[in-house]
Protein backbone atom coordinates (compact mmCIF):
# COMPACT_ATOMS: atom_id res chain seq x y z
CA UNK A 1 0.00 0.00 0.00
CA UNK A 2 1.74 2.92 -0.93
CA UNK A 3 2.19 5.99 1.88
CA UNK A 4 0.34 9.09 1.72
CA UNK A 5 1.74 12.29 3.18
CA UNK A 6 -0.92 12.80 6.04
CA UNK A 7 -0.58 16.80 6.80
CA UNK A 8 -2.33 17.94 10.10
CA UNK A 9 -5.61 19.49 10.17
CA UNK A 10 -5.28 23.16 10.40
CA UNK A 11 -7.81 25.78 9.61
CA UNK A 12 -6.06 26.79 6.39
CA UNK A 13 -7.60 29.48 5.06
CA UNK A 14 -5.17 32.23 5.33
CA UNK A 15 -1.98 29.69 4.30
CA UNK A 16 -3.71 29.31 1.34
CA UNK A 17 -3.55 32.64 0.04
CA UNK A 18 0.02 33.12 1.72
CA UNK A 19 2.57 31.01 -1.07
CA UNK A 20 0.92 32.56 -4.34
CA UNK A 21 1.48 36.09 -2.54
CA UNK A 22 5.07 34.92 -1.75
CA UNK A 23 5.80 34.00 -5.24
CA UNK A 24 4.58 37.09 -6.49
CA UNK A 25 6.52 39.36 -4.53
CA UNK A 26 9.53 37.22 -5.32
CA UNK A 27 8.56 37.61 -8.98
CA UNK A 28 8.70 41.47 -8.79
CA UNK A 29 12.26 41.94 -7.07
CA UNK A 30 13.53 39.75 -10.28
CA UNK A 31 12.47 42.13 -13.04
CA UNK A 32 13.83 45.22 -10.76
CA UNK A 33 17.31 43.63 -10.40
CA UNK A 34 17.78 42.75 -14.03
CA UNK A 35 17.83 46.09 -15.24
CA UNK A 36 21.12 46.80 -17.11
CA UNK A 37 23.49 49.58 -15.35
CA UNK A 38 24.00 52.99 -17.48
CA UNK A 39 27.50 53.87 -15.88
CA UNK A 40 30.26 55.75 -18.11
CA UNK A 41 33.05 53.58 -19.39
CA UNK A 42 36.54 53.93 -17.12
CA UNK A 43 38.65 56.21 -18.59
CA UNK A 44 42.99 56.44 -17.21
CA UNK A 45 43.52 59.34 -15.28
CA UNK A 46 46.87 60.41 -16.73
CA UNK A 47 46.74 63.43 -17.98
CA UNK A 48 50.80 63.52 -19.22
CA UNK A 49 52.08 61.40 -21.98
CA UNK A 50 54.29 58.58 -21.50
CA UNK A 51 57.81 58.76 -21.51
CA UNK A 52 59.80 55.92 -23.68
CA UNK A 53 62.89 54.68 -22.40
CA UNK A 54 66.22 53.58 -24.17
CA UNK A 55 69.11 51.65 -23.00
CA UNK A 56 72.62 53.74 -22.07
CA UNK A 57 74.26 53.75 -25.75
CA UNK A 58 77.60 53.48 -23.60
CA UNK A 59 76.82 50.52 -21.63
CA UNK A 60 75.54 48.67 -24.88
CA UNK A 61 78.23 49.05 -26.33
CA UNK A 62 80.27 47.49 -24.31
CA UNK A 63 78.08 44.58 -23.80
CA UNK A 64 78.34 44.34 -27.78
CA UNK A 65 81.93 44.27 -27.47
CA UNK A 66 82.25 41.60 -24.46
CA UNK A 67 84.01 37.94 -25.36
CA UNK A 68 81.22 36.73 -23.14
CA UNK A 69 78.50 37.58 -25.62
CA UNK A 70 80.06 36.23 -28.60
CA UNK A 71 77.74 33.13 -28.97
CA UNK A 72 79.04 32.34 -32.67
CA UNK A 73 82.73 31.14 -32.09
CA UNK A 74 84.15 29.51 -29.08
CA UNK A 75 86.94 30.61 -26.54
CA UNK A 76 90.08 29.18 -26.19
CA UNK A 77 90.34 28.23 -22.75
CA UNK A 78 93.41 29.38 -21.29
CA UNK A 79 95.62 26.12 -20.52
CA UNK A 80 98.92 25.67 -18.85
CA UNK A 81 102.26 24.31 -20.26
CA UNK A 82 101.76 20.86 -18.34
CA UNK A 83 98.23 20.91 -19.61
CA UNK A 84 98.70 21.36 -23.58
CA UNK A 85 101.78 18.92 -22.76
CA UNK A 86 98.94 16.40 -22.18
CA UNK A 87 96.60 17.61 -24.61
CA UNK A 88 99.48 16.79 -27.23
CA UNK A 89 100.11 13.00 -25.69
CA UNK A 90 96.24 12.38 -26.14
CA UNK A 91 96.11 13.78 -29.68
CA UNK A 92 98.94 11.70 -30.64
CA UNK A 93 97.61 8.23 -28.86
CA UNK A 94 94.42 9.03 -30.39
CA UNK A 95 96.53 9.40 -33.95
CA UNK A 96 98.12 5.92 -32.92
CA UNK A 97 95.10 4.33 -31.62
CA UNK A 98 93.12 5.17 -35.20
CA UNK A 99 95.90 3.55 -36.95
CA UNK A 100 94.96 0.22 -38.86
CA UNK A 101 99.06 -0.90 -37.76
CA UNK A 102 97.90 -0.80 -34.04
CA UNK A 103 94.82 -2.96 -34.01
CA UNK A 104 96.62 -5.59 -35.92
CA UNK A 105 99.55 -5.03 -33.11
CA UNK A 106 96.75 -5.43 -30.30
CA UNK A 107 95.43 -8.65 -32.30
CA UNK A 108 98.69 -10.17 -31.81
CA UNK A 109 99.18 -8.99 -28.43
CA UNK A 110 95.63 -10.67 -27.10
CA UNK A 111 96.97 -14.25 -28.57
CA UNK A 112 100.25 -13.94 -26.61
CA UNK A 113 98.78 -12.65 -22.97
CA UNK A 114 96.39 -15.80 -23.98
CA UNK A 115 99.25 -18.17 -24.57
CA UNK A 116 101.27 -16.96 -21.21
CA UNK A 117 98.19 -17.07 -18.86
CA UNK A 118 97.76 -20.64 -20.43
CA UNK A 119 101.43 -21.85 -20.24
CA UNK A 120 101.62 -20.12 -16.37
CA UNK A 121 98.46 -22.25 -15.56
CA UNK A 122 100.47 -25.39 -16.61
CA UNK A 123 103.30 -24.67 -15.07
CA UNK A 124 101.50 -23.70 -11.74
CA UNK A 125 99.29 -27.28 -11.66
CA UNK A 126 102.80 -28.74 -12.72
CA UNK A 127 103.95 -27.35 -9.77
CA UNK A 128 107.11 -26.00 -11.63
CA UNK A 129 108.91 -23.64 -9.51
CA UNK A 130 108.99 -21.36 -12.01
CA UNK A 131 111.60 -18.49 -10.39
CA UNK A 132 114.10 -21.51 -11.15
CA UNK A 133 113.49 -21.22 -15.07
CA UNK A 134 115.16 -17.98 -14.80
CA UNK A 135 117.99 -19.02 -13.25
CA UNK A 136 117.36 -18.32 -9.57
CA UNK A 137 116.48 -21.14 -7.29
CA UNK A 138 114.03 -20.71 -4.75
CA UNK A 139 114.83 -21.23 -1.23
CA UNK A 140 114.79 -24.66 -0.44
CA UNK A 141 113.54 -24.00 2.99
CA UNK A 142 109.78 -24.23 4.02
CA UNK A 143 110.40 -21.54 6.62
CA UNK A 144 111.60 -17.73 5.49
CA UNK A 145 112.65 -16.75 8.90
CA UNK A 146 115.67 -19.55 9.57
CA UNK A 147 117.52 -17.49 12.51
CA UNK A 148 121.05 -20.01 12.14
CA UNK A 149 123.49 -17.99 13.21
CA UNK A 150 126.46 -19.85 13.44
CA UNK A 151 127.91 -23.35 12.41
CA UNK A 152 129.85 -24.70 14.69
CA UNK A 153 131.75 -26.32 11.96
CA UNK A 154 133.11 -23.03 10.94
CA UNK A 155 134.03 -21.65 14.06
CA UNK A 156 137.78 -21.32 14.78
CA UNK A 157 137.17 -22.55 18.95
CA UNK A 158 140.78 -22.67 19.67
CA UNK A 159 141.38 -18.25 18.64
CA UNK A 160 137.97 -17.54 19.95
CA UNK A 161 138.40 -19.22 23.26
CA UNK A 162 141.93 -17.69 23.72
CA UNK A 163 140.50 -14.18 22.78
CA UNK A 164 137.55 -15.09 25.36
CA UNK A 165 139.85 -15.65 28.22
CA UNK A 166 142.41 -12.97 27.32
CA UNK A 167 139.26 -10.72 27.86
CA UNK A 168 137.81 -12.21 31.08
CA UNK A 169 134.90 -13.23 29.04
CA UNK A 170 134.87 -16.41 31.33
CA UNK A 171 131.36 -17.10 30.07
CA UNK A 172 131.67 -16.68 26.67
CA UNK A 173 134.82 -19.13 26.94
CA UNK A 174 132.84 -21.93 28.52
CA UNK A 175 130.06 -21.53 25.85
CA UNK A 176 132.83 -22.03 22.87
CA UNK A 177 133.60 -24.92 25.12
CA UNK A 178 130.81 -26.50 25.00
CA UNK A 179 129.91 -25.69 21.41
CA UNK A 180 133.68 -27.57 20.77
CA UNK A 181 132.29 -30.30 22.62
CA UNK A 182 129.14 -30.32 20.16
CA UNK A 183 131.60 -30.58 17.50
CA UNK A 184 133.86 -33.36 18.60
CA UNK A 185 130.78 -35.17 19.19
CA UNK A 186 129.50 -34.68 15.63
CA UNK A 187 132.56 -35.13 14.06
CA UNK A 188 132.71 -38.65 15.56
CA UNK A 189 128.81 -39.61 15.15
CA UNK A 190 127.98 -39.03 18.20
CA UNK A 191 125.08 -36.97 17.54
CA UNK A 192 123.58 -35.53 14.97
CA UNK A 193 124.28 -32.13 14.78
CA UNK A 194 121.12 -29.23 14.26
CA UNK A 195 120.47 -25.91 15.55
CA UNK A 196 116.81 -26.62 17.18
CA UNK A 197 118.02 -29.42 18.93
CA UNK A 198 118.30 -28.56 23.10
CA UNK A 199 121.03 -29.97 24.91
CA UNK A 200 119.12 -32.57 26.44
CA UNK A 201 117.77 -34.09 22.94
CA UNK A 202 122.25 -34.50 22.41
CA UNK A 203 122.27 -36.16 25.64
CA UNK A 204 119.84 -38.79 24.52
CA UNK A 205 121.36 -39.33 21.46
CA UNK A 206 124.32 -40.89 22.64
CA UNK A 207 124.21 -44.66 23.07
CA UNK A 208 127.46 -45.19 25.67
CA UNK A 209 126.47 -44.84 28.68
CA UNK A 210 129.76 -43.63 30.12
CA UNK A 211 129.78 -40.90 27.70
CA UNK A 212 126.22 -40.01 27.97
CA UNK A 213 126.94 -39.75 31.59
CA UNK A 214 129.84 -37.74 31.48
CA UNK A 215 128.59 -35.48 28.73
CA UNK A 216 125.64 -35.05 30.99
CA UNK A 217 127.46 -33.51 33.70
CA UNK A 218 129.21 -31.03 31.21
CA UNK A 219 125.91 -30.00 29.66
CA UNK A 220 124.66 -29.47 33.43
CA UNK A 221 127.30 -27.60 33.69
CA UNK A 222 127.40 -25.34 30.84
CA UNK A 223 123.18 -24.75 31.61
CA UNK A 224 124.08 -23.25 35.04
CA UNK A 225 126.83 -20.55 33.57
CA UNK A 226 125.12 -19.72 30.11
CA UNK A 227 121.28 -19.92 31.22
CA UNK A 228 121.58 -19.40 34.59
CA UNK A 229 123.47 -15.77 34.70
CA UNK A 230 125.94 -17.19 36.90
CA UNK A 231 129.18 -14.55 37.03
CA UNK A 232 132.33 -17.28 37.08
CA UNK A 233 135.74 -15.77 37.96
CA UNK A 234 139.20 -17.26 37.02
CA UNK A 235 138.89 -19.47 39.65
CA UNK A 236 135.98 -21.21 39.11
CA UNK A 237 136.39 -20.63 35.25
CA UNK A 238 139.59 -23.24 36.18
CA UNK A 239 137.26 -26.04 37.71
CA UNK A 240 134.81 -25.73 34.75
CA UNK A 241 137.17 -25.82 32.02
CA UNK A 242 138.67 -29.03 33.59
CA UNK A 243 135.82 -30.34 33.80
CA UNK A 244 135.62 -29.96 30.00
CA UNK A 245 139.07 -30.96 29.15
CA UNK A 246 138.21 -34.62 31.42
CA UNK A 247 135.00 -34.92 28.98
CA UNK A 248 137.56 -34.27 25.65
CA UNK A 249 140.18 -37.43 27.21
CA UNK A 250 136.74 -39.17 27.66
CA UNK A 251 135.93 -38.81 24.01
CA UNK A 252 138.87 -39.44 22.94
CA UNK A 253 139.24 -42.96 24.82
CA UNK A 254 135.96 -43.78 23.95
CA UNK A 255 136.25 -43.13 19.88
CA UNK B 1 120.16 -33.41 45.84
CA UNK B 2 121.43 -32.03 42.26
CA UNK B 3 123.40 -34.04 39.87
CA UNK B 4 126.08 -31.28 39.26
CA UNK B 5 126.86 -32.26 42.98
CA UNK B 6 128.70 -35.45 42.29
CA UNK B 7 131.36 -33.38 40.38
CA UNK B 8 134.74 -35.20 41.39
CA UNK B 9 136.65 -32.25 40.37
CA UNK B 10 134.27 -29.62 42.39
CA UNK B 11 133.11 -27.37 39.27
CA UNK B 12 129.56 -28.90 39.88
CA UNK B 13 129.52 -27.29 43.22
CA UNK B 14 131.86 -24.13 41.80
CA UNK B 15 128.89 -23.50 39.66
CA UNK B 16 125.98 -24.38 41.83
CA UNK B 17 127.59 -21.75 44.71
CA UNK B 18 127.19 -19.25 41.80
CA UNK B 19 123.79 -19.86 40.49
CA UNK B 20 120.77 -17.97 41.22
CA UNK B 21 120.05 -18.90 45.04
CA UNK B 22 116.96 -20.69 44.58
CA UNK B 23 115.27 -23.34 47.57
CA UNK B 24 112.67 -24.98 46.18
CA UNK B 25 112.85 -27.88 48.64
CA UNK B 26 109.13 -26.74 49.75
CA UNK B 27 107.55 -26.77 46.51
CA UNK B 28 109.34 -30.09 45.90
CA UNK B 29 108.01 -31.67 48.51
CA UNK B 30 103.90 -30.41 48.18
CA UNK B 31 104.62 -31.61 44.83
CA UNK B 32 105.26 -34.68 45.42
CA UNK B 33 102.52 -35.17 47.79
CA UNK B 34 100.07 -34.23 45.37
CA UNK B 35 101.41 -36.78 42.95
CA UNK B 36 101.09 -39.80 45.46
CA UNK B 37 97.55 -38.51 46.83
CA UNK B 38 96.50 -38.41 42.61
CA UNK B 39 98.53 -41.49 41.62
CA UNK B 40 96.07 -43.29 44.08
CA UNK B 41 93.43 -43.12 42.11
CA UNK B 42 94.69 -41.95 38.68
CA UNK B 43 96.36 -44.19 36.74
CA UNK B 44 99.26 -42.97 33.93
CA UNK B 45 98.31 -38.85 32.56
CA UNK B 46 101.61 -38.07 33.75
CA UNK B 47 101.60 -35.16 31.49
CA UNK B 48 98.31 -33.65 32.37
CA UNK B 49 99.23 -33.50 36.18
CA UNK B 50 102.37 -32.10 35.76
CA UNK B 51 100.66 -29.50 33.29
CA UNK B 52 97.77 -28.72 35.79
CA UNK B 53 100.50 -28.05 38.92
CA UNK B 54 102.56 -25.77 36.28
CA UNK B 55 99.35 -23.91 35.22
CA UNK B 56 98.49 -23.57 39.14
CA UNK B 57 102.57 -22.16 39.98
CA UNK B 58 101.93 -19.95 37.38
CA UNK B 59 98.47 -18.63 37.69
CA UNK B 60 96.79 -20.17 34.61
CA UNK B 61 94.25 -21.66 33.22
CA UNK B 62 93.78 -24.68 31.75
CA UNK B 63 91.57 -26.43 29.11
CA UNK B 64 91.49 -30.23 28.87
CA UNK B 65 90.68 -31.75 25.53
CA UNK B 66 89.95 -35.00 25.35
CA UNK B 67 87.15 -37.74 24.63
CA UNK B 68 84.52 -38.76 26.82
CA UNK B 69 85.65 -41.55 30.14
CA UNK B 70 89.39 -40.78 30.30
CA UNK B 71 89.70 -39.28 33.48
CA UNK B 72 89.55 -35.21 32.58
CA UNK B 73 86.90 -34.00 34.53
CA UNK B 74 88.25 -36.89 37.64
CA UNK B 75 92.17 -35.48 37.64
CA UNK B 76 90.59 -31.82 37.95
CA UNK B 77 88.71 -32.80 40.94
CA UNK B 78 91.24 -35.19 42.79
CA UNK B 79 93.58 -31.74 41.83
CA UNK B 80 90.96 -29.40 43.68
CA UNK B 81 91.13 -31.42 46.06
CA UNK B 82 94.57 -31.87 47.20
CA UNK B 83 94.57 -27.72 47.46
CA UNK B 84 92.50 -26.82 50.39
CA UNK B 85 90.78 -23.75 48.54
CA UNK B 86 87.16 -22.74 47.52
CA UNK B 87 86.17 -25.17 44.82
CA UNK B 88 83.04 -25.26 43.05
CA UNK B 89 81.90 -27.29 39.34
CA UNK B 90 80.03 -26.09 36.60
CA UNK B 91 78.31 -27.94 34.41
CA UNK B 92 77.87 -26.29 30.90
CA UNK B 93 74.38 -27.18 29.06
CA UNK B 94 73.24 -25.45 26.00
CA UNK B 95 70.70 -23.63 27.91
CA UNK B 96 73.13 -22.41 30.55
CA UNK B 97 72.85 -18.44 30.65
CA UNK B 98 75.41 -15.82 31.78
CA UNK B 99 74.00 -15.35 34.83
CA UNK B 100 74.06 -18.86 35.64
CA UNK B 101 77.17 -19.15 35.98
CA UNK B 102 78.62 -14.91 37.31
CA UNK B 103 75.73 -14.10 39.71
CA UNK B 104 71.84 -12.24 39.39
CA UNK B 105 71.19 -9.36 41.49
CA UNK B 106 67.87 -10.36 43.74
CA UNK B 107 64.60 -8.47 45.08
CA UNK B 108 65.18 -8.05 48.93
CA UNK B 109 61.74 -7.20 50.01
CA UNK B 110 62.20 -6.18 53.34
CA UNK B 111 64.89 -3.50 52.46
CA UNK B 112 63.45 -2.94 48.94
CA UNK B 113 66.71 -3.19 47.46
CA UNK B 114 68.44 -5.41 44.58
CA UNK B 115 70.94 -7.69 46.35
CA UNK B 116 73.81 -9.68 44.20
CA UNK B 117 73.74 -13.15 44.62
CA UNK B 118 77.38 -14.33 43.66
CA UNK B 119 77.10 -17.36 40.98
CA UNK B 120 79.57 -20.44 41.28
CA UNK B 121 82.45 -18.66 39.34
CA UNK B 122 82.90 -16.87 43.03
CA UNK B 123 85.41 -20.09 43.75
CA UNK B 124 89.30 -20.58 44.21
CA UNK B 125 89.21 -23.48 41.51
CA UNK B 126 86.32 -23.74 39.37
CA UNK B 127 85.71 -26.89 37.40
CA UNK B 128 83.53 -26.04 34.17
CA UNK B 129 82.92 -29.44 32.70
CA UNK B 130 82.45 -29.80 29.15
CA UNK B 131 83.10 -26.01 28.51
CA UNK B 132 81.76 -26.08 24.30
CA UNK B 133 78.64 -27.33 25.21
CA UNK B 134 77.54 -23.54 26.46
CA UNK B 135 76.95 -21.46 23.37
CA UNK B 136 79.14 -18.61 22.50
CA UNK B 137 76.96 -15.86 24.96
CA UNK B 138 77.68 -17.98 28.21
CA UNK B 139 81.12 -18.63 26.87
CA UNK B 140 81.85 -14.77 26.51
CA UNK B 141 80.37 -14.10 29.64
CA UNK B 142 83.94 -15.76 31.29
CA UNK B 143 86.29 -13.32 29.11
CA UNK B 144 86.52 -10.93 32.10
CA UNK B 145 86.79 -13.06 35.12
CA UNK B 146 89.64 -15.17 33.11
CA UNK B 147 91.79 -12.38 32.20
CA UNK B 148 91.17 -9.77 35.33
CA UNK B 149 89.67 -12.36 37.88
CA UNK B 150 87.10 -10.33 38.61
CA UNK B 151 83.24 -9.54 37.04
CA UNK B 152 81.41 -6.50 36.58
CA UNK B 153 77.78 -6.65 37.22
CA UNK B 154 75.35 -3.29 37.29
CA UNK B 155 78.46 -1.54 37.22
CA UNK B 156 80.07 -2.62 40.55
CA UNK B 157 83.23 -4.71 39.98
CA UNK B 158 83.61 -8.45 42.40
CA UNK B 159 87.02 -9.41 42.61
CA UNK B 160 87.57 -12.50 42.87
CA UNK B 161 89.43 -14.72 45.62
CA UNK B 162 93.36 -15.87 45.53
CA UNK B 163 94.14 -18.28 43.86
CA UNK B 164 91.51 -18.25 40.91
CA UNK B 165 91.81 -20.96 38.79
CA UNK B 166 89.38 -22.30 35.92
CA UNK B 167 90.02 -25.88 34.74
CA UNK B 168 87.83 -26.63 31.51
CA UNK B 169 87.22 -29.56 29.71
CA UNK B 170 85.67 -30.55 26.60
CA UNK B 171 85.31 -32.83 23.91
CA UNK B 172 86.59 -32.40 20.33
CA UNK B 173 84.85 -29.79 18.69
CA UNK B 174 83.39 -32.56 15.69
CA UNK B 175 81.56 -34.38 18.35
CA UNK B 176 77.93 -33.97 18.65
CA UNK B 177 76.21 -30.72 19.99
CA UNK B 178 79.32 -28.83 20.26
CA UNK B 179 80.24 -25.27 19.92
CA UNK B 180 83.67 -24.27 19.20
CA UNK B 181 85.31 -21.55 21.53
CA UNK B 182 85.94 -18.20 20.63
CA UNK B 183 89.64 -17.12 19.60
CA UNK B 184 89.56 -14.19 22.98
CA UNK B 185 88.31 -16.54 24.71
CA UNK B 186 90.80 -19.57 24.18
CA UNK B 187 93.69 -17.07 24.55
CA UNK B 188 92.64 -17.21 28.24
CA UNK B 189 93.65 -20.52 28.44
CA UNK B 190 97.25 -21.00 29.39
CA UNK B 191 97.25 -24.27 28.83
CA UNK B 192 95.42 -26.40 25.81
CA UNK B 193 95.90 -30.12 27.02
CA UNK B 194 95.44 -33.39 25.02
CA UNK B 195 94.45 -36.36 26.62
CA UNK B 196 94.69 -39.38 24.93
CA UNK B 197 93.49 -42.93 25.12
CA UNK B 198 95.49 -45.06 28.31
CA UNK B 199 97.86 -47.84 27.14
CA UNK B 200 97.35 -51.40 27.44
CA UNK B 201 99.17 -51.66 30.31
CA UNK B 202 97.32 -48.97 32.24
CA UNK B 203 93.96 -50.12 30.92
CA UNK B 204 94.97 -53.48 32.83
CA UNK B 205 95.93 -51.47 35.87
CA UNK B 206 93.10 -49.09 35.96
CA UNK B 207 90.47 -52.75 35.54
CA UNK B 208 92.60 -53.42 38.19
CA UNK B 209 92.11 -50.23 40.92
CA UNK B 210 88.73 -49.67 40.05
CA UNK B 211 87.61 -53.88 40.57
CA UNK B 212 86.94 -53.31 44.55
CA UNK B 213 86.93 -49.46 44.84
CA UNK B 214 84.57 -47.69 46.96
CA UNK B 215 81.73 -45.11 45.53
CA UNK B 216 83.76 -42.11 43.77
CA UNK B 217 82.27 -39.45 46.29
CA UNK B 218 84.06 -41.52 49.34
CA UNK B 219 87.08 -41.66 46.74
CA UNK B 220 87.33 -38.07 46.86
CA UNK B 221 86.73 -37.78 50.50
CA UNK B 222 89.76 -39.83 50.76
CA UNK B 223 91.59 -37.19 49.19
CA UNK B 224 93.79 -35.25 51.43
CA UNK B 225 94.89 -31.36 51.20
CA UNK B 226 98.40 -30.78 50.65
CA UNK B 227 98.49 -27.18 50.37
CA UNK B 228 96.60 -24.10 51.21
CA UNK B 229 95.87 -21.05 49.37
CA UNK B 230 98.29 -19.20 51.58
CA UNK B 231 101.13 -21.83 50.71
CA UNK B 232 99.95 -21.73 46.54
CA UNK B 233 100.32 -17.66 47.18
CA UNK B 234 103.96 -18.21 48.46
CA UNK B 235 105.22 -20.74 46.07
CA UNK B 236 103.86 -18.56 43.26
CA UNK B 237 105.58 -15.73 44.45
CA UNK B 238 109.25 -17.93 44.69
CA UNK B 239 108.38 -19.06 41.46
CA UNK B 240 108.71 -15.24 40.18
CA UNK B 241 111.86 -15.29 41.26
CA UNK B 242 113.40 -17.83 38.82
CA UNK B 243 115.88 -15.97 36.26
CA UNK B 244 115.19 -16.32 32.26
CA UNK B 245 118.33 -15.27 30.72
CA UNK B 246 117.99 -12.49 27.79
CA UNK B 247 118.88 -15.13 25.24
CA UNK B 248 115.54 -17.42 26.70
CA UNK B 249 113.33 -14.71 26.45
CA UNK B 250 114.44 -13.77 22.71
CA UNK B 251 114.35 -17.90 22.02
CA UNK B 252 110.36 -17.58 23.42
CA UNK B 253 109.63 -14.42 21.43
CA UNK B 254 111.18 -16.33 18.14
CA UNK B 255 108.85 -19.29 18.48
CA UNK B 256 105.78 -17.21 19.25
CA UNK B 257 106.42 -14.18 16.37
CA UNK B 258 106.95 -17.30 13.82
CA UNK B 259 103.61 -18.45 14.48
CA UNK B 260 102.44 -14.87 12.93
CA UNK B 261 104.24 -15.32 9.49
CA UNK B 262 104.05 -18.86 9.28
CA UNK B 263 102.56 -19.83 5.56
CA UNK B 264 100.54 -22.57 6.91
CA UNK B 265 98.88 -20.63 9.55
CA UNK B 266 95.71 -18.54 9.46
CA UNK B 267 95.70 -16.94 12.55
CA UNK B 268 98.86 -16.53 14.72
CA UNK B 269 99.85 -16.35 18.67
CA UNK B 270 99.29 -13.19 20.50
CA UNK B 271 101.49 -11.13 22.97
CA UNK B 272 99.58 -13.17 25.79
CA UNK B 273 101.30 -16.27 24.31
CA UNK B 274 104.43 -15.05 24.78
CA UNK B 275 103.91 -14.12 28.64
CA UNK B 276 102.60 -17.72 29.19
CA UNK B 277 105.20 -19.32 27.77
CA UNK B 278 107.80 -17.16 29.89
CA UNK B 279 105.55 -17.92 33.24
CA UNK B 280 104.83 -21.30 32.53
CA UNK B 281 108.68 -22.24 31.73
CA UNK B 282 109.77 -20.53 35.87
CA UNK B 283 107.06 -22.88 37.16
CA UNK B 284 108.57 -26.16 34.92
CA UNK B 285 111.96 -24.81 35.62
CA UNK B 286 110.87 -24.65 39.56
CA UNK B 287 109.24 -28.26 39.59
CA UNK B 288 112.92 -29.09 37.93
CA UNK B 289 114.53 -27.62 41.06
CA UNK B 290 116.15 -25.07 38.74
CA UNK B 291 116.76 -21.57 39.30
CA UNK B 292 116.61 -20.76 35.68
CA UNK B 293 115.26 -21.54 32.82
CA UNK B 294 116.51 -23.09 29.55
CA UNK B 295 115.31 -23.56 26.05
CA UNK B 296 114.11 -27.18 26.92
CA UNK B 297 111.76 -25.67 29.01
CA UNK B 298 110.44 -23.81 26.20
CA UNK B 299 110.22 -26.32 23.83
CA UNK B 300 108.62 -28.60 26.31
CA UNK B 301 105.43 -25.90 27.05
CA UNK B 302 105.41 -24.87 23.64
CA UNK B 303 102.63 -26.84 22.13
CA UNK B 304 100.58 -26.44 25.44
CA UNK B 305 100.82 -23.10 24.89
CA UNK B 306 100.17 -22.34 21.18
CA UNK B 307 98.13 -24.98 20.46
CA UNK B 308 94.76 -23.77 21.04
CA UNK B 309 96.03 -19.95 19.99
CA UNK B 310 97.25 -20.84 16.16
CA UNK B 311 94.48 -21.33 13.22
CA UNK B 312 95.79 -23.47 10.51
CA UNK B 313 94.80 -22.11 6.70
CA UNK B 314 91.60 -23.89 5.43
CA UNK B 315 93.91 -25.92 3.06
CA UNK B 316 96.49 -26.92 5.74
CA UNK B 317 92.97 -28.36 7.25
CA UNK B 318 91.85 -30.23 4.54
CA UNK B 319 95.40 -31.44 4.27
CA UNK B 320 95.19 -33.16 7.50
CA UNK B 321 97.86 -30.82 9.69
CA UNK B 322 97.18 -30.09 13.12
CA UNK B 323 98.39 -27.25 14.94
CA UNK B 324 101.41 -29.42 16.82
CA UNK B 325 102.85 -30.25 13.74
CA UNK B 326 103.25 -26.54 12.51
CA UNK B 327 104.68 -25.83 16.17
CA UNK B 328 106.51 -29.12 15.86
CA UNK B 329 108.29 -27.61 12.21
CA UNK B 330 108.47 -23.97 14.09
CA UNK B 331 110.96 -25.50 17.20
CA UNK B 332 112.92 -27.84 15.20
CA UNK B 333 113.65 -24.57 12.40
CA UNK B 334 114.67 -22.37 15.04
CA UNK B 335 118.13 -22.50 16.32
CA UNK B 336 118.43 -23.20 20.43
CA UNK B 337 120.36 -20.27 22.37
CA UNK B 338 123.46 -21.51 23.45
Amino acid sequence: MPRQLILPKTNSKPVRFLFPLLFFLLGCSCVGWAVPETAPPAVPGHAQPLKLRMPDPAKLKALQEDKAFHYQQDLKPDLSAWERFWQRVGRYLNNVTAARSFNVFWKYFLYAFALGVTVFVVLKLLQVDLVGLFGRKAVPVALAYDTYRENIHEIDFAALIEEAEAQGDYRRAIRLHYLQTLKRLTDQGFIHWKPGKTNRSYVTEIRDHALRQSFAHVTGLFEYVWYGGSALDEAHFQTVRASFLTFTHTLRATA
Amino acid sequence: MNELEKDENGAGEAVLALAPKTDFSALQAAVQQIKDELRKRIVGQEQLVDLLLVAILADGHVLIEGVPGIAKTLTAKLLARTIDVGFSRIQFTPDLMPSDVLGTSVFHPGSATFQFKEGPIFSNIVLIDEINRAPAKTQASLFEVMEEQQITHDGVEYAMGEPFVVLATQNPIEQEGTYRLPEAQLDRFMFKILVEYPSLEEEVAILGIHHQRPAVQQELEEVQPVLTAQNVMELRQQVQGVHVDAKVLEYIAQLVVQTRAHKALYLGASPRASLALLTSAKALAALRNRGFVTPEDVQELAPAVLRHRVLLTPEKEMEGATPDDVIKQIIQKTEVPR
